[in-house]
């Protein structure tokens, strides 16, 4: 796999991550502050 | 579109540039290959977050999960939940969810990976969705789905499509070849009829001549009688659009071998004129 490939791939992966992640806290707004830290909790065990 | 340009505009909405440097050297089979490995990577990489998503979605009334998916995921993340689902739920979800949202999701699936909830929505929400894909120009989209729908499902999303070069565009993507020559039996005589008239006048030889080497016989020599029903200028359009692209000069032959003798030899004359320069 050339650097230019692996290059684009990780991009796009980083990408969909920042996407998905905007798309959940997007559907957490307007939710109570202490709900939102526990789905959030749940959702990226690993923090995000 | 030759099929290594196709996989090149499939690689493109990838990712989101036709700025490809790393695809110098690749074949259509090897573009095709490469695009595979990256979705199943991007899946892989998102997979056990949306599987959480996934399994929060069952703790919700599907009514709310819908309205959720639509106003806030987007297409997107849907669209990678989706495959993750039980079938039925994706179904139950996907059919709450208004036709232009289903398009939007459709763009961003991979249907390979729910092609059980994709063969299981309602026909009339099938043509709905194509419709409206057809309508904002996403050919691409339609054709990765031609696969997965039922063959009374395809002919419905064909009468609904009017414009026949439109129809010349959703076949370009379709992936499978069986599938494509299934897709082609269906359009009507009349409708092929006036898919070759739009071709000639368009010029859009190049898109259709490909299509001649996957027919079945049965449309090959239908498409063989109308092209013999035209005036010479259309022989000397295919024949150039033929010897410009590898994959058009190989439709050409498929037809040519139906054509009738008399237009069999006005074809090889007008090779000949174009191989050595001199009038047909």
């Amino acid at each position: 796999m050339s650097k230019d490939l692996e290059a684009a791939i990780e991009a796009l992966r980083a990408r969909q991550r920042a996407s998905i992640a905007a798309a959940i806290d997007a559907a957490l707004e307007g939710l109570p502050r202490i709900m939102r830290g526990t789905i959030r909790k749940v959702l990226f065990p690993g923090g995000s | 579109m030759t099929p290594r340009e196709i996989e090149l505009a499939k690689l493109a909405r990838v990712f989101g540039t036709s700025e490809l440097p790393f695809v110098d050297g690749h074949d259509a089979a090897g573009l095709r290959a490469l695009r595979e490995r990256i979705s199943a990577t991007l899946f892989d990489d998102a997979r056990p977050m949306l599987l959480r998503v996934a399994k929060a979605s069952r703790l919700l009334p599907n009514a709310s999960v819908a309205k959720v998916g639509e106003k806030l995921f987007g297409g997107l993340l849907c669209a990678h939940i989706a495959s993750l689902l039980a079938t039925d739920h994706a179904l139950d979800l996907a059919i709450r969810m208004p036709d232009a949202f289903l398009a939007e999701v459709a763009a961003q699936l991979d249907p390979r990976g729910a092609h059980q909830v994709v063969a299981a929505i309602p026909g009339p929400r099938v043509v709905a969705v194509a419709v409206i894909l057809v309508e904002r120009g996403d050919f691409m989209t339609l054709g990765r789905f031609v696969d997965y729908i039922a063959t009374d499902t395809t002919t419905a999303v064909i009468a609904a499509i009017a414009d026949e070069l439109a129809l010349l565009e959703v076949a370009k993507f379709v992936e499978s070849a069986a599938k494509l020559a299934e897709l082609i039996d269906l359009v009507p005589d009349e409708r092929l009829r006036r898919m070759v008239l739009a071709t000639d006048r368009d010029d859009a030889w190049p898109a259709l001549l490909p299509f001649a080497a996957v027919m079945t016989d049965r449309a090959r020599a239908q498409t063989a009688r109308i092209v013999e029903a035209q005036p010479p200028a259309t022989l000397a359009r295919i024949v150039t659009a033929a010897l410009a692209d590898p994959s058009c000069w190989t439709g050409l032959r498929a037809i040519a071998a139906v054509l009738h003798p008399d237009v069999q030899y006005r074809l090889a004359a007008l090779v000949v004129a174009h191989a050595t320069g001199a009038p047909a």
